[in-house]
């Protein structure tokens, strides 16, 4: 077995459950069969094991209700984090001033800050409720993930011919680090530890309302800064509910944590009894 | 009911008794069919039987030639032999008054 062949194995059979691996691994080197065909093997379990979780009802929870509906709104917050600094590095680039939308410096920054912070928390919890909906299927979501970032980078890189400017490719990165980092260490939490104490997911789920509260509130003031500006003559804001409401399933994968710890947590209980 | 490779895994896992493991299974069941068996197949129909509480799978020894790694051990329970049975006692009802020599059967 050659060494890129010993590590393309190991790094397959990461897919597997770690009691399966060593399993599996010892029987590929007991049967000492070729490297294609013990590779083909590998890939043939994995794939077996795949088609029979995603034919449960959670997979697709996790991929369609937290990558789908929380992961794309989340994408898009992050993404929008870009626009402030970007508006104010390019206007300060071309005019030597501030990028001028009737909110103060501080006010600017508050806006900012609780939308990263709350994108970071929700993000968090979303990677938790993720990886704790469907832990065996996190590795293949996850690099299909992963896979689809990828496609959505290509097409930016192909288009600017890999020419924008390195500070054009930060202002871009961050935001899906943003997204991504808290989300990465949600699931590994869950991956490595489990679900929650109940008291914990309550607090989590708590904060979380609270954050969308906050985002909720402070996402109106740009609007409302134009139309003071304005005088009233320009009024593209959105009322309050409905932006409580585009933000509000934000709360759905902090809800199944705490749903899933109080499950386990009535399941402690039935057994102490 | 069980599927012809449930069948033929329990079989298998019956026959070699105590030495019952994921390779010894593999071969025997490769040697006794003439056909191949993969190791998706293997785990995913072990994994299907001990669901159904057909086996029970235990964590045998590492040996030198598996690279220290340890073994998959299946015994076969008491519902399983049960189940392997009735498939077995149905396989000759159906098959009473037929026979699958050459020429018996006009296509």
């Amino acid at each position: 077995m050659s060494r890129f062949h010993g590590f393309l194995l190991a790094g397959l059979a990461r897919l597997l459950e770690a009691d399966r691996r060593d399993i599996v691994m010892g029987d590929l080197a007991e049967l000492n069969l070729g490297p294609l065909r013990s590779l083909g093997e590998l890939c043939g379990l994995i794939a077996r094991q795949q088609v029979n979780l995603w034919k449960a009802w959670r997979p697709w929870l996790a991929l369609l209700g937290i990558v789908g509906l929380v992961g794309i709104r989340l994408n898009f917050l992050a993404s929008s984090l870009t626009m402030t600094p970007w508006r104010n590095l390019s206007t300060y680039l071309k005019y030597g001033a501030r990028y001028e939308r009737g909110l103060t410096g501080s006010e600017e920054f508050i806006v900012w800050i609780s939308v990263a912070a709350a994108v970071m928390l929700w993000s968090w919890t979303a990677g938790f409720a993720f990886t704790s909906l469907s832990r065996k299927t996190v590795p293949v979501a996850g690099a299909l993930l992963c896979l689809a970032w990828l496609c959505s980078i290509v097409p930016v890189a192909v288009r600017s011919r890999f020419v924008l400017p390195w500070f054009y490719i930060l202002l871009w990165l961050i935001p899906s680090m943003v997204f991504f980092l808290p989300a990465i260490w949600g699931a590994k939490r869950a991956f490595r530890r489990g679900d929650l104490p109940l008291r914990q997911a309550i607090v989590l789920l708590v904060i979380t309302g609270g954050a969308i509260a906050v985002v909720t509130w402070t996402s109106g003031w740009p609007e409302a800064a134009l139309e003071r500006w304005s005088e009233g003559a320009i009024r593209e804001g959105m009322p309050w509910f409905q932006r409580l409401l585009r933000n509000l399933f934000l709360s759905l994968p902090a809800a199944w944590i705490v749903a899933s710890s109080a499950r386990n947590s009535s399941m402690l209980w039935r057994l102490d009894r | 009911m069980l599927g012809e490779f449930e069948y033929l895994l329990l079989t298998s896992a019956a026959r070699l008794g105590e030495d019952a493991y994921g390779v010894a299974i593999r071969l025997d069941i490769e040697n006794s069919t003439g056909r191949p068996c993969s190791i998706g197949a293997l785990y995913t129909t072990l994994d299907r039987l001990e669901a159904k509480g057909l086996v029970k799978s235990l964590v045998g020894d590492p040996t030198p030639r598996r690279g220290g790694r340890p073994k998959r051990m299946v015994r076969v329970t008491a519902q399983g032999a049960k189940a392997a049975a009735a498939f077995y006692n149905t396989v000759l009802r159906a098959s009473r008054g037929v026979s699958w020599e050459k020429g018996w059967v006009r296509p």
